[in-house]
């Protein structure tokens, strides 16, 4: 059984790290797809995309299908086809819902430009105690959160408020990809 | 918590956003421009681009949205269950000129096209988790 008040955090945002650099403790993958492996849904476009100024909302449903819609804490690449989420620990609907085998949905969008990507995929590993790495991940995004905000013309200070200090995190195998980004378009599948 | 309580969270200033999910389970999220207060029970949301979303509350009703509060960014959620689709009425007016001046402010003048809104009877408001252990008043 995991603990919400494992790890506290400093919510001061720090420079961002290279898109690209791996955060420790969780290992960084790229498959490419050839025939007969199932495509590669986060690609190097897709890295550049969760890595940059980002908002990206996690929904899940209950056994009744009542859906539920959180804020994502910080969104790792840890394998193909596979994030690594992290989320409030108090966030108790989704917690709930987040159990191995479980659908959930993934929406990230970039602040700068609305281009918005969603993906769909099934709970493989329900939520656990963050780990020193998924510290790094949350600092790593509320960096690139909190830069998108300032390009918006928000204070940073007030772009703290939409995150929490603990977190907790599950890990999620994706199938499907759409794109949402605001136009007549928007809601096509992708892969 | 009463909807007029968080009245400002409505003035579309930060985008929304709302989680369906299918009969079969499968979750969607999409963010919306804004979520327009109809009444002391009731909100609606523009379709604009809201295929599955429509599709979604079709066959299940359920709703549930995510509002930030422009002032300090904390976020309400807002469990609700669909009533109706208005493709006219003073409603549908409203949202439409809201959309119009959003569109205008953010550069995408033409690319929002209302083609209804969905009516959501509000069955919940809580507060969403935060940095903070509580929410201001």
């Amino acid at each position: 059984m995991w603990s919400h008040d494992s790890v506290s955090l400093s919510l001061e945002p720090t420079p961002l790290s290279p898109p690209d650099a791996p955060v420790e403790g969780t290992r960084s993958v790229t498959v490419n797809a050839v025939a007969g492996q199932v495509a590669d849904l986060i690609d190097d476009d897709m890295r550049a995309l969760i890595n940059g100024p980002t908002s990206v909302l996690c929904a899940t449903a209950d056994r009744m299908n009542t859906p539920d819609v959180t804020r994502v804490a910080g969104l790792g690449v840890v394998g193909h086809n596979r994030f690594r989420v992290l989320i409030a620990a108090r966030a108790v609907a989704a917690v709930t819902n987040i159990t191995t085998g479980a659908r959930c949905a993934i929406s990230a969008g970039d602040m700068t430009n609305y281009r918005t990507i969603q993906w769909k995929g099934t709970v493989v590993q329900a939520c656990e105690r963050s780990t020193p790495g998924d510290i790094a991940l949350q600092q790593r995004h509320l960096a690139a959160f909190t830069e998108g905000t300032r390009i918006q013309g928000m204070p940073w200070r007030q772009a703290m408020n939409a995150f929490p200090r603990d977190v907790v995190a599950f890990e999620l195998e994706v199938d499907q990809m759409f794109d949402q980004t605001p136009g007549r378009g928007a809601g096509r599948r992708i892969a | 918590m009463k909807l007029r309580d968080i009245a400002g969270c409505f003035e579309g200033e930060i985008p929304a956003t709302i989680a369906t999910c299918s009969a079969a389970g499968e979750p969607n999220v999409v963010t919306i421009s804004q979520v327009h207060l109809i009444d002391d029970e009731h909100v609606a949301i523009s379709n604009q681009f809201l295929s599955k979303t429509a599709a979604n509350l079709a066959e299940n009703p359920l709703a549930t949205l995510l509002i930030p509060d422009p002032g300090c960014v904390f976020s309400y959620r807002l469990l609700t269950q669909r009533v109706r689709t208005d493709t006219d009425g003073p409603a549908f007016d409203q949202v439409s000129e809201k959309i119009e001046l959003i569109a205008a402010m953010t550069g995408m003048v033409g690319v929002f096209d209302l083609q209804a809104i969905e009516v959501l009877r509000v069955l919940d408001v809580s507060e969403a988790p935060t940095s903070s252990a509580t929410v201001p008043a």
